[in-house]
């Protein structure tokens, strides 16, 4: 078997025509082999556009019929799954029970949180409506590992911008904090298949990646769009498109991959060939692995002022705390380093022209907030830290008891046996029937 | 007399949840309650109507290129704005690969699980259980097809992506065209992809569906409904940029005419809207009502919209009828037959259009935001009719509307009598074993069921009651 290190150069160094699931799922094979069982996997639909197992279906080679009979041992996935009802969320919660403590758990899509979660209903049970937030919470506690996957999951992403009406939030914010020790982010709008059946295979064969500090995998979120792009050069020589659909660097109108740690230009999208990703299409990225996209990295158009390479770098805005003064200095330098051999000296000129003053400040909360003052959203309250958001202390931090109560909402009386078994067994009767 | 609740009814997009009343074997009542809420359009509100396109079609992940097209048809309405051949060219390409992706997926991996033994362990294990009457080597051969529809269907999804630089979620769709140039080698991929998917659609999803509908012949009953049909048009022509292949017509009563949007009408009396009978009319510049999540006898967060007061299907079938494709009636079969025909026949059409592609024209006509202006965009989108009103003012974004097709589709009633389109289909329909009710997932699930498209609007105001289900 490959060392950890072996794995993580390769994973690394794997571009274009190269395939991770390939050869992630010859090592997942063979570490199933050796624990004599496959990795069970949950996978949670919690509020979602449904995109990222859409994106998960394109993986390739092998794709993921074949991944999910030949190498994990998938119990729960709403898009593919048999089940329905009832039937599925019990199935759900019992499959949690049987595997406590070794499955990993995948989690799709913000959680709902507003008025305890009843703005995000997933299922039902015995005695009322199952919340995306409760399932997430119940799960969470057992899991071995909790991987978010798509922005949506990790940060809140797309459903967290303001006004946030459903109090979307990303998991993370919404788990105790024992349990947000075992989480792994595999972030951006859809998430990569790639990056998901690497993860995987990471956590399963090696145990726990080394994580940046928003709590993604150093090796696909470690390096930036910009310090990756095959139009570095245009940037250095300062050949700018002044719109949509030119060829050179799209800095200039918007581009945020200076603070976009993405590993996208090499592994590009859906099979590989090299124009498949944002830079390929002309258009400038728009940033969506990062904690607070969208609202952050909108007007996607525009060139932000916080990631302006000359001039005054402020790390008083948001932008500026999610990207961290790293990346704003490590640019300026870059290009001052062009600038003194002469280079930019044209375009420097073009690009020191101050851009169009931006407009105000949407305020959409006025609209339906009306004249009660403004709407409470708690937004960005976790960009700028170093490690995992704070503001959990709300969420109870779990039973001391190893296992929680699992499917307390459906068992109806109490009695001398565990009332895991009595799940079971009454689940197990209803199927025989 | 039973009452049960579905929830979630899995495989499809968001799961959504079903109730239904059934009498002496026979549903009696039945409500879609979508109970998942984001509240895009006022999300959408401030933001730059450039954004629009990208910032919409993260409301569905499986028809997100249909978002981006509406998207781009209302501010390029806006302001008049014209494209190139080109640049529609590459835009209907993408868009029919995803529609590729949406057709297969969601007949094999979606519906055919209601019919078939698939292999006995999870995630396609527990099921209900059916009296299956395929035969053994018909059965073999459609679970083979349900898992080469994961390669096949990906590979539609290439398409988009070769066009659009990924998909989900594409990229160079823009207000103005296409940003990228057809170059030679984005043609010759393009056909190859195209060329790989044909045989598997035109002739084994023919073949599946028609066996399946051999097995089970009662489901040309099940799920008929009147015949009430709405369609926008039909992907823009190539060679006339503001006209449709097809034009909006509607079908009511069984005649057709020609579509008016202010026909359109949204009523909120059964939804978690503040308001009794509070009924707002096309075309949709206005702000959406406020929501009242205590409201009694509301179901659902997808508002009731009408076509002249009568509940109105969108989709295949519609798309069928009135180019003259298909024209039996509108049971279950009959909406995965017309899906199969539409699919075939956008393979023809999009080889089409990858040959009349020029490499050396050019595809994107730079769109400016005015700064103050309306537009609405209306297309027939996977599921049915799509349509995304927009109103700009200061440069940014006033107002926006989308009523999506699972609107059309899964609303709830309008009155006691006056039923959603998927409510009205379900009602007469036997259930065998109310334990196992096959029957309901068979019926909505023809319709492509996709909740995420159609809960977009609300926003709170008030704090909420629990929720109460039966």
């Amino acid at each position: 078997m490959l060392t950890r290190r072996e794995f993580i150069k390769a994973l690394m160094t794997m571009a274009a025509g190269m395939s991770i699931p390939a050869f992630c799922s010859e090592l997942l094979a063979e570490a199933a082999g050796k624990q004599g069982r496959k990795p069970v996997v949950i996978y949670l639909e919690a509020n979602t556009c449904a995109g990222d197992i859409m994106s998960l279906l394109n993986a390739k080679d092998p794709s993921l019929d074949r991944f999910i009979q030949e190498t994990i041992d998938l119990q729960y996935q709403t898009t593919l799954m048999a089940a329905e009802g009832s039937q599925a969320v019990q199935y759900m919660y019992k499959s949690a029970e049987e595997n406590w403590g070794e499955y990993v758990l995948i989690v799709e899509g913000a959680v709902s949180t507003r008025e305890n979660g009843k703005y995000g209903i997933i299922g039902e049970l015995a005695d009322g409506p199952l919340t995306g937030l409760q399932a997430v919470r119940d799960l969470a506690q057992g899991a071995k590992y909790i991987v978010p996957f798509g922005v949506c999951a990790c940060y809140g992403g797309q459903y967290a911008t303001p006004p946030n009406p459903c109090g979307a939030k990303g998991v993370s914010e919404v788990i105790g904090s024992k349990d947000r020790k075992k989480v792994v982010n595999v972030s951006a709008c859809p998430g990569h298949p790639e990056w998901l059946v690497g993860t995987l295979t990471h956590l399963f064969v090696y145990g726990m990646p080394d994580l940046d500090p928003h709590r993604r995998p150093k090796v696909f979120n470690g390096r930036t769009v910009h310090d990756l792009c095959p139009r570095r050069s245009f940037f250095e020589k300062g050949i700018f498109a002044s719109k949509p659909g030119e060829r050179g660097c799209l800095y200039k109108i918007g581009c945020k991959g200076p603070v976009a740690g993405c590993d996208v230009p090499l592994r590009h999208w859906n099979t590989f060939y090299h124009w498949q990703w944002v830079i390929g299409c002309n258009v400038p990225c728009i940033g969506c692995t990062e904690p607070g996209y969208p609202t952050k990295m909108m007007p996607f158009y525009r060139h932000l002022p916080d990631i302006r390479v000359f001039g005054s770098y402020t790390a008083s805005t948001a932008v500026a705390k999610a990207v961290g003064a790293g990346t704003g200095l490590a640019i300026a330098g870059h290009l001052g380093a062009s600038l003194l051999s002469g280079r930019v000296r044209e375009n420097y000129r073009k690009l020191k022209e101050p851009l169009p003053p931006l407009p105000p400040e949407p305020t959409p909360s006025a609209d339906f907030t009306g004249k009660q003052g403004p709407l409470q959203y708690e937004f960005g309250d976790y960009l700028g830290e170093p490690d995992l958001p704070s503001g959990i202390d709300r969420v109870p931090s779990g039973p001391k008891h190893p296992k929680p109560l699992f499917g307390k909402k459906l068992i109806q009386k109490e009695g001398p046996d565990t009332k895991a078994s009595l799940l079971a067994r009454q689940i197990s009767k209803k199927w025989k029937d | 007399m039973a009452q049960k609740i579905i929830s979630p009814l899995t495989r499809e997009n968001v799961p959504i949840a079903i109730q239904v009343t059934v009498d002496k074997g026979v549903i009696t009542d039945a409500k879609m309650m979508a109970r998942n809420m984001r509240g895009f359009e006022y999300m959408l509100k401030g933001l730059a109507p450039s954004d629009a396109p990208y910032f919409t079609e993260r409301i569905c992940g499986i028809c997100s290129t249909a978002h981006a097209v509406a998207s781009c048809l209302a501010l390029e309405n806006a302001t008049s704005h014209d494209l190139t051949k080109n640049g529609v060219l590459i835009r209907n390409i993408l868009f029919v690969g995803d529609i590729l992706q949406n057709h297969l997926r969601h007949f094999y991996l979606l519906a055919v699980p209601d019919y078939v033994d698939l292999p006995e362990k999870p995630p396609w294990t527990p099921r209900n259980r059916f009296p299956n009457s395929l035969p053994k080597p018909v059965n073999e051969r459609i679970v083979k097809n349900y898992f080469r529809a994961f390669e096949v269907s990906r590979d539609a999804h290439t398409l988009t992506a070769i066009m659009g630089g990924r998909a989900p979620h594409q990229w160079s769709m823009q207000p103005g065209g296409a940003t990228i140039q057809p170059t030679a080698e984005r043609i010759m991929r393009a056909k190859a992809v195209v060329e790989r998917i044909k045989a598997f659609v035109t002739q084994d999803y023919r073949e599946d569906v028609e066996a399946l509908a051999e097995a089970y012949p009662e489901y040309f009953e099940y799920g008929t409904r009147p015949r009430n049909y709405i369609a926008y048009g039909t992907l823009p022509n190539p060679d006339k940029p503001h006209e449709f292949l097809q034009p909006p017509q509607v079908v009511l009563e069984g005649k057709v005419e020609a579509l008016e949007v202010k026909n359109i009408t949204e009523d909120i009396r059964f939804s978690w809207y503040r308001g009794k009978n509070q009924v707002s009319q096309g075309p949709f510049y206005a702000k959406p009502p406020e929501p009242d999540r205590s409201k009694q006898e509301a179901y659902s967060w997808i508002k009731a919209v009408r076509y002249k007061g009568r509940a109105c299907e969108g989709g295949p079938i519609v798309r069928a009828y009135l180019a003259g494709g298909y024209r039996r009636t509108n049971a279950t079969w009959d909406r995965h037959l017309a899906r199969q025909w539409e699919a075939a026949n956008y393979v023809e059409m999009v080889l089409k259009w990858i040959s009349q592609l020029k490499e050396d024209e050019p595809a994107y006509n730079h769109w400016e935001t005015p700064d103050s202006a309306r537009g609405e965009g209306l297309i027939e989108s996977m599921r049915g009719p799509l349509g995304h009103w927009v109103e700009i003012e200061g440069g940014r974004i006033k107002n926006y509307t989308v009523i999506t097709p699972s609107v059309w589709n899964m609303g709830p009633r309008a009155g006691p009598t006056d039923l959603g389109t998927v409510e009205e289909a379900l009602i007469g329909t036997p259930i065998k074993d109310i334990e196992n009710p096959v029957e309901i997932g068979r019926v909505i699930r023809a319709f492509d069921p996709c909740s995420a498209c159609a809960v977009h609007v609300i926003t709170p105001t008030r704090k909420l009651e629990p929720i109460r289900v039966v």
